[in-house]
């Protein structure tokens, strides 16, 4: 029974990596449709924005930089690229927890949209300035919007997860 | 005592608050080791790519599976139309066939007539597209052969309907190919009948554009785009698509475009070319 319960335990506190890491493998999925590449959104970025509200213990910095750093083998980027990325994200929403924290749903989708935006301009900047070349806008500004979009559904989850880590911890 | 406690406190938090900045220092150093091409960072690439590939291959399955249902319904409903199409379309190839035979015939006796040395013959394999990498640098696909099944840096890569890429790294049992359509391609082609020689340039969108194009050339929308066979990388003659927009930017569709194929045809024509220098140079 106690062993049951603290591998439950485990397995919930390590949920979020997990799904980011998930999330991650399947930017890597060989698509055969050229004009829609769904997995290639980085949904990722919604769960660390959650977490670094509601869990910044259970997905810490040193987690988030992992994930980035995996992102970064994974897509063939130069490493570093999704790891700053990603701890950019989680350093800005920790900054703004507790507002964030106490907002209304809205609030916190704003929020989101904000702080992605930021993301989205810092990516923008660091890839002219290492690969010399712009970026397909057109694709850009779709990844964008699907991940604002795709808030509620990912926080759904995230908020699942949450309430579960809530009962262990 | 409990003032201090609570200062302990906030410097805790304030601390915690500020923890993610030697991470982003430490990401900016990465970045700036990456980008200078490390030995290093290229070994832990290619250690993590032989490890993950195969994972993100399972993980693909059900995807491939879904696709194929898919696929499979499509054709059914489109069966009529379909099976009418290719029988006009059987017609057409016919009458190429016979064609094609004529001036294989003419071109044998050409070559006896002045001489020609063909080019050594070509080694091929095919082999599976395990993971694709979609990052804004590039675009590439690890597939499931390396070294020890013959695939050689600047071995050519086909999909179902032309050229697709080119292999840049290889490992024991994997490899990288990258995309002709991204960003760090760069192609000698020549366009047309004319052989309007210029430089397809890729840009990670599905297409192509056409540089360094020379002043007066005249390119149409439909005319069909070949390698030239300059820097010595491809051989001359490889289709890679079809001039598909003539404007400010003559931009063109490649023939294979429709997403990352399932397999892939790696050729070695036993050229290096250009990339030989690359490999001096390191």
């Amino acid at each position: 029974m106690t062993s049951s319960v603290s591998t439950h335990r485990i397995f919930y506190l390590l949920s979020p990596f997990s799904l980011c890491v998930f999330l991650v493998l399947l930017t890597g999925i060989p698509i055969r449709s050229a004009s829609f590449c769904l997995f290639c959104i980085p949904f990722v970025y919604t769960v660390i924005y959650y977490f670094a509200i509601f869990r910044p213990i259970v997905l810490n910095v040193g987690l988030v930089f992992l994930i980035g750093l995996f992102s970064d083998i994974l897509t063939g980027s130069p490493i570093g690229f999704n790891s700053f990325l990603m701890t950019l994200l989680f350093f800005m929403t920790n900054l703004n927890r507790r507002i964030l924290g106490n907002a209304s749903f809205l609030g916190q989708w704003v929020g989101f949209g904000l702080n992605v935006s930021v993301i989205f301009f810092v990516s923008f900047i660091l890839i002219a300035l290492i690969s010399r070349h712009g970026i397909v806008v057109s694709k850009t500004f779709f990844d964008y919007f699907f991940v604002i979009l795709s808030y509620p559904i990912m926080a759904y989850v995230c908020g699942f997860l949450n309430k579960r880590i809530g009962e262990f911890v | 005592m409990e003032n201090k406690f609570f200062r302990l406190k906030r410097i805790k938090a304030q601390l915690r608050l500020l923890a993610p900045i030697p991470f982003l220092i430490l990401s900016l150093v990465l970045m700036v080791l990456s980008t200078s091409d490390q030995e290093i960072i290229r070994e832990v690439r290619r250690h993590s790519s032989r490890f993950f590939a195969p994972i993100v291959f399972v993980l693909s399955r059900p995807m491939v599976w879904g696709e194929g249902i898919v696929a499979d319904l499509k054709n059914l409903v489109m069966l009529r139309s379909e099976n009418k199409r290719l029988l006009e379309e059987n017609k057409q190839l016919l009458s190429w066939k016979l064609l094609a035979l004529k001036l294989a015939d003419d071109q044998k006796e050409m070559a006896k007539l002045v001489n020609y040395i063909p080019l050594p013959n070509s080694k091929s394999l095919t082999a599976r597209v395990l993971s694709e990498s979609n990052s804004p640098f590039q675009k590439s696909v690890i597939i499931g052969a390396g070294r020890n099944q013959g695939v050689s840096k600047g071995d050519a890569a086909f999909g179902e309907k032309g050229l697709f890429g080119r292999v840049v790294e290889t490992d024991d049992n994997i490899s990288r190919v990258i995309q002709i359509t991204s960003y760090l391609s760069r192609l000698p082609v020549m366009v047309g009948d004319e052989r309007i020689l210029c430089i397809a340039t890729g840009d990670n969108s599905s297409f192509l554009k056409l540089t360094s194009i020379p002043e007066g050339a005249v390119i149409q929308k439909g005319d069909v785009v070949r390698t030239s066979g300059h820097a010595g990388v491809y051989p001359s003659g490889l289709g890679i698509g079809v001039v598909d927009h003539v404007g400010e930017e003559i931009s063109l569709i490649p023939f294979e475009n429709e997403g990352t194929p399932e397999f892939l045809r790696i050729v070695n024509y036993g050229l290096i070319g250009i990339l030989q220098n690359e490999e001096n140079e390191k």
